[in-house]
């Protein structure tokens, strides 16, 4: 009863972690990520068709909330720079950071292409006029000083200076929302609670196929080097604890920082070229049967095997000092027997912490492992759709492995109270 | 770059190896057990071993990673080259002949143009199916028809395709722009709306009219978007038809693995329909030299089975090349040495192992774009110039081991308006100078700082290779005082920054569409800025006007002169610095027949063919027998 209060209260407690994971990968990706719209319909494309694509896909609205937002059809200005789509246009001058519309003229506002009929649009102007200028059927309320106005429209008409030239310094022009709160992030959020990760830029794939797919190859290649990782340190360790000091436990040691030394991928190219390449023992790339998962394994546990032994010799020795074990050996316990029964049971909290907290990321697989194997897991999907700014790929990826991190230091707090029962679940 | 081809061979294993003692010898009985399911439901081996049969002819190959099966939005090189085997077109590209011609495909001959060159009147092969398949009613392939293509093109007009192929047809085809406009919005489009000039005037004649003279059409139809798509299939899948291709190609899929592997089967409907196509029986001589007519006449398909990898590293692919898993490989510049010797071409080990070398110049040349709206390049046609004659492109032929040929102008060799000597803009250092010092930037100075001029250039990667080659040019830019700094961009970020126009210098090639000269010079054209694919966002009134008359010109020497102007033009205005045109250069083992390099090799894979007798005899000799 208490286990399943406490469990409740963690669970709840989890839905503003996983809320806090969801906004930062949100904001994080909408930084970096370039627009899909550029990548999936290649280098001839419109502005118009650009337009389209975003907002059949929603990524045309505010990111949180907003009352207007971008819209293709025309860039901001950057007079200071370039006169933009105002270069070109007849009769405009480009000078000093400005446009300026001669008096008496008439000027086409330059559009990519025509502007929606459904909604509202805000056109922001800086500017300075002598006369009165219009813009379609609004006035432009521009005066001598500088100012800046902003105007709501409908359809888009020419601008009339009138008897003196109108000076720009800077042109926004927006779509109004109808709905403030109709956003990318209430539009993803949406999504979500559908259960639905959206759609790979890269591979035109759902986020979801990608994921299942890509899930059994990483757990292939991650269970096995995690156990056969696991059993061969704590198999070590025991080794070193029980000839501690001598040259055997000596001998452990040097191998192990010799190990930590070497760089990983030191090891995945020598052991692909030598092993598989030059002498032909191993397949060199790919995932057909289990005979190709040998040899990434291999490299899998020797490469952390070093900092493994390390860690879990500490955990042993530390054991093997206590009280104890020294009452275990006065009473006449074998040394072998005082090593299984007292000391690896008393260091299973440690070994559980360290090993329950890894299983998250094994979903994720070895990145390096899979990329240069061609394992077709989930490290060798997220380090492409980093590649390429696939930004639902990876949202998805950050998004289930920090549910599974969560779930797992659960499960940690859980196996505590069943294997000491001096901890308590409050 | 271009993505290189290459083909390997994994060798095939049984279920038996499942129980292998170092497997099965595990303690942890049940990850074990886990271990084993998530195998045989992942790779589904015994089922694929029912497909082979004696004396089968399999293909291995390497692909890069795959964006789509659909043809109205395979865009990449990738994509198109897998499309290519499962769907079909009005016309294709002659296997054999150059320079490049087109002949039919699905037609009976070539299309019927009326005198005005608007009207094109195509008819077609009775007697054509698609692949049997669930989407049809009875489950079996129906007949095509004219009014699949009519659908395939709305397809790729419509809006909610997405389809990156509309730019050809874009203000060609009577009403196709209205059907475009039309589908816009959230309402499914209204495939029965008519487009007047795209009509299927009976079960086999289909008919475009046109709004203006469009010559470049006909390579238009013999690309990817123009294939035969059957509405069923569409419907039917909806947002899965990219994973379950339905056409009338040579191969169907047989199994896909996304960022792993693909295989292809050949199409049962082939034999079952009595379609019977034939190796071509007429070439140049030198086609005949090479020994690819040795099999004119003969029936193609030839291979059985296509399996593909998804390998991304150059290494990788190169290694299973050499140890024969591989059929055929790119040559990449690491191993160049390696493989090449200067003056005696491949190195003995390979030839003695029948490894053969194919070199062929592409239609894919790149260049250093100046962003025109940038207030320092943009303005100053005098500096583009200088810095024109800073780049020495020698160097860069010679870093690339002869890999790549010198250009001096925009058009690749062999298309009209190709410079194949040095213009007034290419390498001259005293020029350089004298230009800069006209330029307001004496010996690189920037007299408004007093420090030397700093420019910035944009890349979309940053392999090694990128890297070691922009340090070449900012060396070469070095020797007149400018500082060029590099800026490694992913390539959506590069995209955006181009699409922004916010990139003041950038590197970019082009793999041209088909082989026109108007392909290229359209990168320069006023309608076509950023984001279009005039990425320089180079404007010129007069070279609009005459991309406007060239746009429908009827090939001839008129347009010849035509290209000649305009690749004037834009070599004086010096939107780009010419950087190279690259040859494909590609290894093959002795087994792999019939192949050849092409610019547009998409549906070709049917003409290869694999020497069984031969492979095996390769693998007794290199120990790598089973």
């Amino acid at each position: 009863m208490l286990m399943l209060r406490y469990i409740t209260k963690r669970i709840v407690q989890m839905i503003p972690t996983v809320f806090g994971v969801i906004l930062i990968t949100f904001v994080l990706f909408n930084i970096v990520g370039g627009s899909p719209a550029l990548q999936v319909l290649g280098q001839h494309v419109s502005p118009q068709a650009l337009e389209e694509f975003d907002e059949q896909r929603g990524f045309n609205k505010p990111l949180f909330v907003g009352s207007s937002t971008g819209t293709r059809a025309y860039a901001d200005s950057d007079f200071e720079r370039t006169a933009g789509d105002w270069q070109g246009a007849a009769g405009v001058i480009w000078t000093n950071g400005m446009i300026v519309l001669a008096a008496g003229g008439e000027y086409e506002f330059p559009l990519k292409f025509a502007l929606r009929t459904d909604c509202e649009y805000e056109l922001e102007i800086e500017g300075r006029a002598g006369g009165f200028p219009t813009f379609g059927e609004n006035q432009l309320k521009l005066s001598n000083d500088w100012k800046k106005i902003r105007l709501r429209f409908q359809t888009v008409g020419k601008i009339i200076p009138g008897t003196a030239p109108v000076e720009i310094r800077a042109i926004k022009l927006r779509r109004v929302m109808n709905n403030p709160f109709d956003s990318q992030f209430m539009f993803y959020l949406n999504r979500l609670a559908h259960l639905d990760f959206g759609v790979s830029s890269s591979t035109n794939q759902r986020v979801s196929k990608l994921l299942s797919d890509g899930i059994g190859p990483s757990l292939m290649l991650a269970v096995p080097i995690f156990f056969a990782g696991l059993i061969t340190a704590i198999m070590l360790s025991l080794f070193c604890a029980f000839w501690r000091d001598t040259w055997v436990d000596r001998f452990f040691v040097v191998f192990s920082v010799a190990l930590m030394s070497v760089n990983y991928l030191v090891w995945i190219v020598a052991g692909q070229y030598l092993l598989a390449f030059k002498a032909g023992w191993f397949p060199v790339w790919g995932f057909e049967d289990p005979r190709y998962l040998i040899l990434p394994v291999l490299i899998g546990v020797f490469s952390g095997l070093g900092a493994e032994l390390r860690f879990y010799r500490t955990i042993m020795l530390d054991e093997a000092h206590r009280d104890y074990v020294r009452t275990a050996q006065a009473k006449g316990v074998s040394r072998l027997g005082v090593l299984f029964k007292h000391v690896l049971k008393n260091a299973m909290i440690p070994i559980i912490t360290n090993t329950v907290i890894a299983i998250p990321f094994l979903y994720t697989g070895s990145l390096l492992l899979e990329s240069f194997f061609g394992i077709p897991g989930l490290g060798y999907l997220g380090i492409n759709a980093i590649n390429s700014s696939d930004v639902d790929v990876v949202r998805a990826i950050v998004l289930v492995g920090s549910i599974l991190f969560v779930i797992a230091n659960l499960l940690t707090d859980i196996c505590y109270a069943l294997v000491d029962p001096r901890v308590k679940l409050k | 770059m271009r993505k290189f081809t290459s083909l390997f061979i994994i060798r095939c294993h049984s279920l038996r190896s499942l129980l292998s003692p170092r497997l099965s010898l595990s303690p942890l009985r049940f990850g074990c057990s886990i271990f084993f399911c998530l195998f045989i439901s992942a790779c589904g081996r015994q089922e694929l071993d029912t497909l082979r049969f004696e004396g089968e002819q399999v293909l291995y190959g390497q692909t890069s990673r795959i964006k789509s099966l659909d043809p109205a939005r395979a865009g990449d090189v990738t994509s198109s080259a897998l499309v290519g085997r499962l769907y079909e077109g009005l016309l294709e590209y002659s296997f054999l002949d150059r320079p490049y011609r087109l002949q039919p495909m699905l037609t009976a001959a070539m299309p019927e143009v009326s005198e005005d060159g608007l009207t094109y009147t195509f008819r077609l092969r009775q007697g054509i199916y698609f692949q049997d398949d669930v989407c049809f009613p009875s489950g079996k392939g129906r007949e095509l028809t004219a009014e699949d293509f009519v659908y395939s093109l709305k397809r790729v007009a419509d809006l909610k395709t997405a389809s990156s192929g509309y730019w050809a047809f874009n203000n060609r085809i009577l009403g196709l722009d209205e059907f475009r406009a039309a589908s816009s919005g959230t309402a499914p489009t209204d495939y029965n709306r008519g487009v007047e000039g795209l009509r299927a005037l009976d079960r086999y004649t289909l008919q475009f009219k046109l709004k203006g003279s469009y010559p470049q059409l006909l390579w238009v139809l013999a690309m990817n978007y123009a294939f035969a798509v059957p509405r069923e299939a569409v419907e039917f899948y909806g947002s899965e038809f990219i994973n379950h291709p339905v056409g009338t190609g040579p191969y169907i899929l047989s199994q896909y693995k996304s960022n792993y592997r693909i295989e292809f089967i050949r199409n049962p409907k082939w034999a079952e329909t009595g379609r019977i196509e034939t190796y071509p029986s007429t070439g140049p001589e030198e086609a005949r030299a090479a020994g690819l007519l040795d099999d004119a006449g003969k029936q193609i398909p030839f291979i059985d089975r296509i399996v593909q990898y998804v390998v991304d590293d150059a290494a990788t692919t190169w290694m299973m090349f050499l140890s024969g898993q591989f059929s055929y490989s790119g040559i990449s510049r690491d191993n160049w040495d390696a493989v090449i010797k200067p003056d005696s071409g491949l190195v003995e080990d390979l030839k003695k192992q029948g490894v053969d070398l194919l070199s062929s110049p592409t239609l894919s040349p790149y260049y250093i774009g100046f962003n025109l709206d940038d207030p320092v390049v943009g303005k100053n046609k005098k500096l583009r110039q200088a810095l024109s004659c800073a780049f020495h492109p020698e160097l860069l032929v010679k870093y690339y081991n002869g890999r790549v040929a010198p250009v001096y102008g925009p058009l690749p060799a062999p298309l009209a308006g190709f410079k194949p000597v040095p213009t007034a803009y290419s390498y001259n250092l005293e020029k350089a100078q004298q230009l800069l010092a006209e330029a307001g930037y004496p010996d690189g100075i920037n007299p408004a700082t007093g420090r030397r001029l700093e420019l910035n250039i944009e890349l979309g990667n940053a392999t090694a290779d990128m890297r070691q080659a922009i340090e070449l040019v900012a060396s070469m830019f070095d020797k007149v005082g400018v500082v060029l700094k590099a800026s490694y961009n992913n390539w959506p970020a590069f995209l955006d920054k181009l699409d922004r126009r916010q990139a003041q210098i950038f590197e970019l090639g082009w793999i041209a569409d088909y082989p026109d000269s108007e392909n290229f010079l359209q990168l320069f054209y006023g309608a076509n800025v950023s984001p279009g694919p005039n990425h320089a966002n180079y404007i010129n009134p007069d070279f609009d006007k005459l991309y406007d008359q060239l746009r429908t010109m009827l090939p001839g020497p008129e347009k010849d002169r035509l290209c000649e102007q305009m690749a004037d033009l834009v070599v004086e205005d010096c939107p780009w610095i010419y950087m190279y045109q690259p040859m494909d250069f590609a290894v093959i083992h002795n087994w792999l027949k019939n192949y050849t390099l092409h610019d547009f090799p998409y549906t070709m894979v049917k003409f290869r063919r694999i020497d069984n007798a031969a492979w095996n005899a390769w693998k007794r000799n290199n120990g790598r027998g089973e």
